[in-house]
């Protein structure tokens, strides 16, 4: 996910426009938080507390649930981000009906 | 309008019918139009056949859609429109189009929008106004009720509506986001890069305070500029202009139409004539009939004095209602309490996210909610940035789980809120029960705090 919001190739290297390069140039505009950085670092924060976990998810939750709850929490922060401060800085609407606004 | 006659002269000045004529006609057909468009974008199904639940406004919870009689719904409204536009049976055809209308609205608050707000209002006002005295088919055919002129009260009393509209709407774009950080603009307008000509421009800053700044200058000037003679001619450009602008920039619908079409009521007879002049050429229907240079009069005293009261009473709700949110505390954008009805247009880009805990007391037992199993997605995303719609929604969430079995289910709503290019924040007590809160229009405690203050009205 984390390769899809840079625009990385999925093969060999390199990358292109992507979200985050959209966010970053809207940014410019707007002189608002770092969004595009922000998501970027709950990437990691999220990857770093998934690796303290068992490979086995089961005995994880048998044996430190407490462990698995951060990482879902971690989780759960870069949702938000992604779902709400993202799609709000980007004017998206998640929508079928395109219905008149006033 | 008023200028120093006393009010006893001024309600018996009369003036030329044929602005209201030409706004009944006016009026009829763009309804007409809005709901044949309505219905040929498929949102009857969509917004009334599809969904399952639908959120109701405060006390209408028994305004449900009729399933396939939405339908006839929309058809009596419609044909309603047409006998107001032709001024056939008009009272009767006003009163049906305005509770037809209405309770359409009233169905699903999700779907709210000022200018349905508008429309229902206006034709509400439009009960007690003589709208079919001067070129109508009631008037043809009833020689007591044709009459060239009306009181003026009637066609002023329109004016005055328009005047709320635009002037409230400009008094609420005196605040700090829109005119000091130029929001939701600076979100809304770079991301219509795809606009020829203009797609480059949007994504200048100075061009969204430039729009910032000269559309609340517009909304509070215009319905002054319409008054003046002088001006007026000018304004209305402006109003074309304006509208049609905003029609190229945002998903309006008939809104910029209705309004240009509206502001005509500010000039005078003699343009009126020329319009209705071109009409009656067209359609093969004498003008001349109608120019006999009576006055209309109410059938009856009384009816004068009612229409009078309803009016005057309605007015002064029009004036003091906009104002409602003075009595809630909290940041008016955040908590949405006393945000609807009172012209609030454009002012707030908000985004949401909220899930919702299911707790079963007597196993401990939880699970969160799949919100597309009960909401379409234009439901939810109303709903995730709406208080009185999460409440709402628990309260939905909370039979549904009886039923299921749990006897008494607690819910709780995890939500997030950006608002106007925010970060953003967590939006309503996460550890409050919303089933043990009973909705009403006193301020709801259950949600969290802005923490920052946007200055202005």
């Amino acid at each position: 996910m984390q390769n899809f919001f840079h625009g990385n190739h999925f093969t060999g290297g390199g990358s292109g426009e992507s979200l985050k390069s959209y966010l970053d140039y809207l940014n410019t505009i707007k002189n608002g938080a770092d969004l595009a950085t922000l998501i970027d670092e709950q990437f990691d924060a999220a990857r770093s507390e998934i690796q303290t976990l068992d490979d086995n998810l089961a005995l994880q939750v048998e044996n430190d649930n407490a462990a698995m709850l951060a990482a879902y929490d971690e989780l759960q922060k870069n949702m938000v981000l992604l779902k709400v401060d993202m799609l709000h800085a980007l004017n998206i609407n998640v929508d079928y009906v395109d219905g008149d606004s006033d | 309008m008023l200028r120093d006659s006393p009010p006893g002269t001024y309600l018996q000045r009369q003036s030329d019918a044929a602005p209201l004529a030409v706004f009944r006609i006016l009026f009829g057909l763009l309804m007409l139009w809005s709901m044949v468009r309505f219905a040929a974008n498929g949102w009857i199904e969509k917004l009334y056949l599809e969904p399952t639940f639908f959120f109701s406004y405060y006390g209408f919870g028994w305004v449900q859609p009729p399933g396939d009689l939405t339908y006839l719904l929309f058809v009596v409204c419609g044909i309603s429109a047409v006998l107001v536009a032709i001024g056939y049976k008009y009272r009767s055809a006003v009163i049906l189009f305005f509770l037809s209308f209405t309770y359409i609205e009233l169905m699903d608050k999700t779907t709210y929008l000022n200018h349905y707000y508008f429309i229902s209002i206006v034709s509400f006002l439009m009960i007690f106004l003589p709208a079919h005295a001067y070129f109508s088919v009631d008037a043809r055919f009833d020689s007591d009720l044709r009459s060239q002129k009306v009181p003026s009260w009637t066609i002023d009393s329109l004016k005055l509506l328009l005047f709320i509209v635009y002037f409230y709407a400009g008094l609420a774009k005196l605040n700090s986001d829109w005119l000091v950080e130029a929001m939701p603009l600076k979100i809304w307008l770079p991301s219509l890069y795809a606009l020829p000509f203009l797609g480059d421009l949007l994504q200048k800053e100075w061009t969204h305070y430039a729009f910032s700044w000269s559309g609340a200058l517009y909304d509070l000037s215009i319905p002054f500029l319409l008054l003046i003679h002088k001006t007026r001619l000018a304004a209305f450009a402006l109003v074309v202009v304006f509208h049609l602008l905003t029609r190229v920039f945002f998903p309006i619908g008939m809104f910029p139409y209705i309004m240009i079409a509206s502001t005509l009521i500010f000039f005078d007879a003699s343009f009126h004539h020329r319009i209705l002049d071109k009409l009656s050429r067209a359609i093969r229907v004498s003008k001349a009939r109608f120019d006999n240079a009576r006055t209309y009069r109410f059938r009856r005293p009384a009816f004068q004095k009612a229409s009078l009261f309803i009016v005057g009473l309605f007015f002064a709700v029009q004036i003091l209602f906009p104002f409602r949110h003075l009595m809630y505390p909290g940041e008016l954008f955040w908590t949405e309490e006393g945000y609807r009805f009172s012209w609030r247009v454009m002012l707030m880009e908000k985004a949401g996210h909220a899930s919702f805990k299911v707790v079963d007391p007597d196993t401990g037992r939880r699970l969160y909610v799949d919100n597309s199993q009960f909401l379409t997605r234009f439901q939810e995303k109303q709903m995730s940035t709406q208080p009185d719609f999460i409440l709402e929604y628990a309260h939905y969430l909370k039979e549904h789980f009886r039923e299921r079995g749990i006897r008494d289910p607690e819910i709780y709503a995890e939500s997030h809120v950006a608002l106007n290019g925010r970060r953003s924040r967590p939006f309503i007590a996460p550890d409050v029960d919303l089933t043990t809160i009973t909705p009403s229009l006193k301020h709801k405690t259950w949600i969290l705090p802005f923490n920052e203050s946007i200055k202005g009205m």
